[in-house]
């Protein structure tokens, strides 16, 4: 029985407008993103080999005559690309891409010819079903039951022997796999173009991300499609369904968001860089010697510290949306935002102090301080070039490590619960809502 | 004939579940919207005050004339509430000096970088997706559901003219959907105004009406949409999608698919570039200020029969950006004639290539602005984005507002420079050194920068484009749904 509901049901999505409407905007969405991110790769690597380069350059020794030493330049470290970046690309063009380090900490920039003025918003897998998928699962659920009690259909439907209970799978099953045919279309579509232009380099692992990320796309989907249902089981007239659908998506996809974010900075404010200069100021003043260099780390340490707490407030708050969690997630598992950004911070940080070891270990001659006009003063100059090359060669470089499989999903695991709540509650909702519902 | 049409229209709309629905979500949303958003603009008043308390303390502290470098904090706009537009993005820091051109707001360093990772948020945010939402439901069957209960039939055997139906359907339920829109608007602007650190004065209260009058331009535009739409389809079921594919396509896919596409297209030129040649820029003028500085100190040592090394690097500044002295003057108060005559020579170059910096950074600011002009150009065919550039506009928040900005500080700027010559400071020891001074610059009696006070007309020429945009979508949808009203099949 409900496998001639579901085909029934799904046989009407099909043939609607809905659908078509739907179908067209998602796919496209889906070979836009692919193309733009074909353009977006390839201008990486280009900035990938110029930073490596650059790195190169800047790692050469510099004479330092007054202290009779060499020195490393420390380079810039380039936050890369995730490789996954379009499930979600997290804001990344907002947030600061390089880090120099130096002796005193890390500071953080954002280069790369970026407009700080335009605000740019990723056409990412996350927006397309978190916005676009779970819209079109509201247009496609919001009459199925309020619809079918105005059009007389329901009564005469549950005139046979059908339980309710099974109508209602049926109606789900049929809807999710509606909304789910566009998605999973334009992701094989957008995985083909990206795979034929050369812009997807999967290590093997990754690939269960890309499955994990289209699995919360399809769960997403399924909050939407509950919330519908649910709806649609509240009222009898499916406009009035649509309408109280959309109110509930803005406020699901916009109105969470935007709110969150504000009082999570109202909730846990951060230090602004003038509280850091000052601070840093004070300890110049009121301390001397050893300590003061520990205590300088240390307040830039809380510093960044209450940064990435305010954001972790913020993220907090923003997940009661189901968008937002399936935003998180796909985040998480494509080592993208905010998670991704903790992850090169702390790999930046570790990264400066192996390389202030190695250059604390060094003691080499500057080679400006041989006297060239006798041959011990030459043959000592090429000796300490030589060495100061060899030491060029061994220090270390910046390699950023991609989080494992595992721990993709161990940053992603509150948002997949979020995700699994919202489909629970909008079931029982549709199921308690459906089991009551007058159907006259 | 429309009165009476309108005045049916009016009841029939507003008896209906629609508007409970439209009135609660639009009173819940702007009111939580403006409560947040109210909290947030305190704090950003909280860290402009602490930064013009900096901004005095550091005042206090110059010595001499070639530290005046100074630094105007751009306060937050109340209305930023409507609409945050570019305040957040724009920075709020202007630093000059009479040999450094304003050309862009700073700030980024002075908030969490990470904030970025979240949209921007304000009332025309939620205005933008609700009222147009609302709009669209109020009109997808006021014509295409009529006929299906066969009142269309009815009403136009009467003697009335089918344009007369319209804009009878228009005026009545375009004002009953607008009023949601007025009543939540109305109740975020009175806890606005109900904050104790908000004071709106009359011009700010205009504005306040102005963004009031082109959300009601905007759900109109959305209104005689749906009308039109309602006119063409057959059945309430196929005008309901199509407005609500209309209402996504507007409102969510082409502002991000415009930003998106024009960031792509437009490129900006190279950063690398333009720092090259602000180095290049620096390293001919420092050069050329150690040049005439080592001859002015051979002179001296000269004069005094033998060699004085003293002024040192510690003694002068010789970065376009960088200003500074330390009191050693004091030890060579004999050589002040022959240091002031060097400044005069030396200090109209900094000046110059101040104005070299300006206009190559000028290019960046030109090339960043132009992604916004045509993004914001771009978005004005989706009406959506229209909307929220001229609220933008309005509430002082837009491209337009802060480059103004920027052109009245570039206009102190000269004055002060001005200001300076005509003092003679600059052939002044007191420009390079506060020796026999108790204190250091009496800045009582430099120019202050004068406040910024744009009149309503400036806003309201930042926001004429987008609201002739809205207008003309207003017209387009009018007509449309006329040409397709008139043509429909009633019977």
């Amino acid at each position: 029985m409900v496998g001639v509901i579901l085909w029934r049901e799904l046989f009407d999505h099909l043939q609607g407008l809905r659908f078509s409407i739907g179908f067209v905007l998602i796919v496209g969405c889906f070979v836009a993103s692919a193309v733009s991110w074909n353009v977006r790769h390839a201008r990486d690597a280009a900035t990938q080999q110029k930073v490596v380069e650059e790195g190169e350059r800047v790692l050469v020794f510099v004479p330092r005559s007054d202290h009779r030493t060499v020195s490393l330049g420390s380079p810039d470290l380039r936050r890369p690309l995730s490789p996954l970046g379009f499930i979600a690309g997290g804001h990344d063009r907002g947030l600061p891409n390089h880090a120099s380090v130096h002796d005193r900490g890390i500071t953080l920039e954002q280069k790369g010819d970026r407009n700080p003025l335009l605000l740019r918003s990723d056409i990412d897998w996350a927006f397309i079903i978190g916005f676009l998928g779970t819209l079109l699962a509201l247009l496609l659920t919001h009459d199925s039951i309020a619809g079918e009690k105005e059009g007389g259909t329901l009564r005469q439907t549950l005139a046979n022997p059908v339980p309710r209970d099974l109508l209602l799978l049926g109606k789900y099953a049929a809807a999710l796999l509606s909304v789910s045919i566009p998605v999973l279309v334009g992701t094989v579509l957008g995985l083909l173009l990206m795979g034929v232009a050369g812009s997807i380099e999967l290590a093997a692992g990754l690939w269960g991300a890309v499955l994990a990320g289209l699995a919360a796309g399809v769960l997403c989907l399924s909050a939407g499609v509950w919330l519908g249902l649910f709806i649609s089981c509240r009222t009898g007239n499916a406009a009035l369904a649509l309408m109280a659908g959309l109110v509930v998506w803005s406020v699901l996809a916009v109105f969470i968001p935007g709110t969150g974010s504000l009082t999570a900075r109202h909730l846990a404010p951060a230090p602004s860089h003038s509280d850091l200069k000052r601070g840093l100021q004070r300890i110049g003043r009121e301390h001397r010697g050893e300590e003061t260099a520990a205590m300088v780390a240390r307040t830039r340490e809380d510093h960044w510290q209450r940064n990435l707490r305010q954001m972790d407030v913020a993220q907090a708050v923003t997940q009661i949306s189901a968008v937002t969690a399936y935003r998180y997630f796909a985040e998480a598992i494509s080592s993208t935002g905010i998670l991704h950004y903790r992850d090169y911070l702390a790999q930046a940080e570790a990264y400066r102090r192996h390389f202030l070891d190695y250059a604390a270990g060094l003691s080499l001659d500057s080679p400006s301080s041989h006297d060239l006009s006798s041959p011990a003063g030459v043959s000592a100059y090429q000796a300490s070039l030589a060495a100061a090359r060899a030491a060029k060669e061994k220090a270390p470089r910046f390699q950023f490590l991609a989080p494992t499989l595992a721990e993709r999903f161990a940053g992603a695991a509150d948002s997949l619960v979020v995700l699994v709540v919202y489909n629970l509650l909008f079931f029982l909702g549709a199921f308690y809502s459906f089991r009551r519902y007058d159907v006259r | 004939m429309i009165r009476v049409i309108a005045a049916k229209e009016f009841l029939t709309s507003l008896l209906t579940w629609r508007f409970g629905l439209a009135v609660s979500a639009s009173i819940v949303l702007l009111s939580v919207s403006a409560v947040v958003l109210r909290a947030d603009y305190d704090r950003r008043l909280d860290a402009h005050e602490a930064e013009l308390a900096r901004i005095r303390a550091d005042l206090e502290d110059i010595n001499f004339f070639a530290q005046l470098e100074e630094t105007v904090s751009r306060p937050p706009s109340p209305l930023s509430v409507f609409s945050v537009g570019l305040e957040k993005r724009m920075g709020t820091i202007l630093r000059f000096s009479h040999a450094k051109v304003p050309t862009m707001l700073t700030w980024k360093k002075e908030t969490n970088p990470l904030v970025a990772a979240f949209p921007p948020f304000d009332l025309a945010t939620v205005a933008g997706l609700l009222f147009s939402l609302m709009a669209l439901f109020f009109a997808f069957d006021a014509v295409s559901g009529e006929q299906e209960g066969n009142t269309l039939k009815l009403m136009a055997a009467n003697r009335v003219a089918r344009w007369q139906i319209l804009v009878g359907k228009w005026l009545g339920g375009g004002a009953c959907s607008l009023l949601p829109a007025a009543v939540g608007l109305l109740l975020a602007t009175l806890i606005l105004a109900g904050s104790p650190r908000v004071s709106l004065s009359g011009a700010q209260w205009l504005r306040v009406g102005l963004i009031f009058a082109t959300v009601l331009l905007y759900a109109s535009a959305f209104y005689l949409a749906g009308l039109a739409v309602s006119s063409r389809a057959r059945q309430s079921g196929t005008a309901l999608v199509a407005c609500i594919s209309l209402w996504a396509g507007c409102t969510i896919v082409a502002p991000t698919a415009t930003a998106y596409v024009v960031g792509e297209l437009l490129p900006l030129p190279p950063e690398r570039e333009l720092k090259a040649q602000w180095e290049e820029i620096n390293r001919r003028l420092t050069e050329e200020f150690w040049n005439g500085f080592h001859e002015m100190e051979y002179a001296y040592g000269r004069q005094r029969g033998r060699e004085y090394s003293l002024f040192g690097k510690s003694a002068m500044y010789g970065s376009v950006s960088v200003g500074g002295f330390a009191g050693v003057f004091g030890l060579f108060r004999d050589a002040a004639p022959m240091v002031t005559d060097y400044y005069e020579r030396f200090e109209p170059r900094r000046i110059a290539a101040g104005q070299d910096i300006a206009e190559m950074e000028d290019r960046l600011v030109q090339a960043r602005t132009r992604q916004v002009r045509v993004s914001g150009g771009v978005g004005r065919l989706f009406v959506a984005p229209a909307f929220r550039n001229a609220v933008s506009a309005l509430a002082g928040t837009d491209l337009h507002s802060f480059e103004e900005f920027i052109a009245h500080a570039r206009r102190h700027r000269a004055a002060l420079a001005d200001w300076m010559r005509e003092q003679g400071h600059f052939t002044s020891v007191r420009f390079f050194s506060n020796v026999d001074q108790d204190k250091g610059v009496d800045t009582s009696r430099v120019p202050r920068f004068p406040d910024y006070r744009p009149s309503v007309a400036t806003f309201l020429g930042g926001a004429g484009a987008d609201l002739a945009a809205l207008l003309a979508a207003n017209g387009l949808a009018f007509f449309l749904g006329l040409r397709w009203f008139v043509r429909r099949e009633v019977g």
